[in-house]
This record gives structure tokens, sequence and C-alpha cells, in this order.
């Protein structure tokens, strides 16, 4: 095909299909994934069960008192 | 769904990889004659072609502009005939009528022929656009959208504009940056370092952000030849005595 053939495309306008997904392409929106932290509310109260739930802290065996 | 009423916008952003690679590689060695004429001639599609020098807009003239020559005859005519197949709305305010305003602007600054269509007053259509009030994060986004504008000496008015609101885009490019949104980053990049060269105070490593964009998320033609742009950019401003941070 020469440079010229593409010219003779000028008489065929492209469709509302076809601008519309030049303008798609120009429009591009963000990316819809994110790596980012967001703020995520339910996690409160996960945290804060979690921290109820937890058991407790281990302490220290008692000394036999025969000792 | 019969083929010819499925939505084309597949082939058309494949389209705009490939063209966008031709212009890569002519921006590397500095070849820019035929590269858009080649692009459209060696297409089976050759309407996605035309798409994709209608998306890619100004960046089509990016090598000539960069490398300081002038684009072949078969380029202006192909970018005549996108514009011709795909045109806008006249009076339309939107970042396809303003990529289109602008290649057009283009089109007639280098002699080119610009069929049915004029480009009076397009330049003010566009600053009009560009410099409207809005905050920063849907600004930013429009200015992404419209990084094909961001090359030397494309349009005044608008990177002065850039220039006023080089913190806006410092924060988009910042923000695009945290959530990984590699493309909008390199687009809002061009941006900056647009402004920087023209003495705007950002205090960003753009050299910086390249690298990174480049060992983490270059993954497309366009996007690489997005960062090949700023590299350029940044080169010239150090051409011409100006360091970029």
């Amino acid at each position: 095909m020469s440079s010229s053939s593409v010219l003779s495309l000028g008489s065929v306008l492209a469709g509302p299909a076809e601008q519309a997904a030049v303008t798609t392409l120009v429009t591009e929106p963000e990316a819809p994934v994110s790596g980012a932290p967001v703020y995520a509310p339910e996690a409160n109260g996960l945290l804060l069960n979690l921290l109820l739930l937890s058991p407790k802290e281990p302490k220290e065996p008692k000394e036999p008192e025969g000792e | 769904m019969p083929l010819s009423e499925a939505s084309p916008t597949a082939d058309y952003a494949a389209a705009v990889e490939a063209l966008a690679l031709r212009l890569l590689d002519a921006l590397n060695r500095s070849a820019v004659s035929g590269t858009v004429a080649d692009h459209v001639r060696d297409a089976a599609d050759a309407k996605a072609a035309l798409a994709a020098v209608r998306v890619l807009g100004p960046d089509v003239f990016a090598p000539a502009l960069l490398c300081s020559t002038a684009p072949g005859e078969g380029d202006l005519e192909v970018v005549d005939e996108a514009l011709v197949v795909f045109p806008w709305v006249p009076g339309q305010q939107s970042e396809a009528a303003c990529l289109a305003q602008a290649t057009a602007a283009l089109l007639a600054r280098h002699g080119g022929r610009t069929t049915g269509m004029t480009s009076c007053g397009a330049e003010d259509a566009v600053h009009g656009f560009v410099a409207e009030g809005l905050p920063w994060r849907p600004w930013s986004q429009r200015m992404a959208r419209l990084s094909p504008l961001a090359l030397p000496g494309v349009h005044p008015a608008v990177t002065t504009v850039a220039c006023e609101r080089s913190l806006d885009l410092a924060r988009g490019m910042t923000r695009a940056l945290l959530r990984r949104d590699y493309p909008t980053a390199a687009r809002l990049a061009r941006w900056v370092a647009l402004a920087h060269s023209h003495s705007a105070a950002v205090d960003v490593n753009v050299s910086g952000v390249v690298r990174h964009l480049s060992l983490c998320g270059a993954v497309g033609a366009r996007m690489t030849l997005d960062l090949a742009i700023i590299r350029h950019v940044i080169a010239r401003s150090a051409a011409v005595g100006e360091d970029m941070p």
C-alpha cells in the first residue's frame, strides 16, 4: 500500500464507534490497580478485637518454695 | 456480536503502541522523515494506524521538534488525513479536541495541508481548557491526558500555565507514583521536566523519577517514548546551561 492509497481514505469518515474508541484512548483514566495503602475503617474493629482476644503475656514461673 | 460492530479500541491501542515504537526509534536515531508515513503504509489496518496518529497527536512531531529537523511530506499528509478521518467537533472542550487542535496548528506550522480545517483560534481554545481553575487532582489528570502537548515550543501559553502550576504537576506526579500508576506519572513528569526547563521552581528530582520509572514501570512503547522525550528535554535544558535537579 502506498502513501497515496492511504490518502484515499479521506472520504471514509470514522463512525461513532471509531470516534468513541479514539476518545477512550485519549481520555484514558487513572490505572485502576493501586498498590498504595488505603484507609480501611473496618480494620479498626478487627485490630481492637485481636487486641482484646489476645492471650495474656506469659509470666515467669514461680520458683518452688522449698528452695 | 459481529466483528463489524465490535469496539475497535483494542486494535487502536495496539496501533498506538506500534506508532510509539516507531517514534521512539526515530528519536533515538534522529531519523525523522517518513516515520509516520511508513507506519500507515505498513499497517494492516490503515484506519487503526490513522487513529494512532490522532491519539498521539503532537507526539508524532516529537522527533522533528526534539531533533530540530523537518518531518517528511508524506508524514504531513498522513497527519492531515488522520485529522480528516477523525475530526473534532468545533467548539468542543475536551482533551481529544485539544490534541486535535494542537496537531492541526503544528501541521500548519510545518507547512502541511490542513484539509477542510482551520487552526485559527485553536491555541486560544486549548489555553482556555488548560487554564480552567480546577483543583490540583482533576487538573493534573487533565494535564496527564494532554501530555503530548508537553514538548518544547508546541504551545507556549499552555507551557506558561504549566509553569505557574508546577507545584500541582509535582503533586499529581507524586500521587501517581505512590499509586504505582506509572503511565500517568511519566506523562506528568513530562510536564514537570518542561516546566523546569522554563525555570519554574520545581523541587522534584525529575531525573530520579525517570530512572525509577525506567527500572520499575516502563513496560509499553508509549511510556518508553514518554521517558525518552523527558530525557531529551532534560538534555536540551542542560545544553543551554540549566541544571536539572
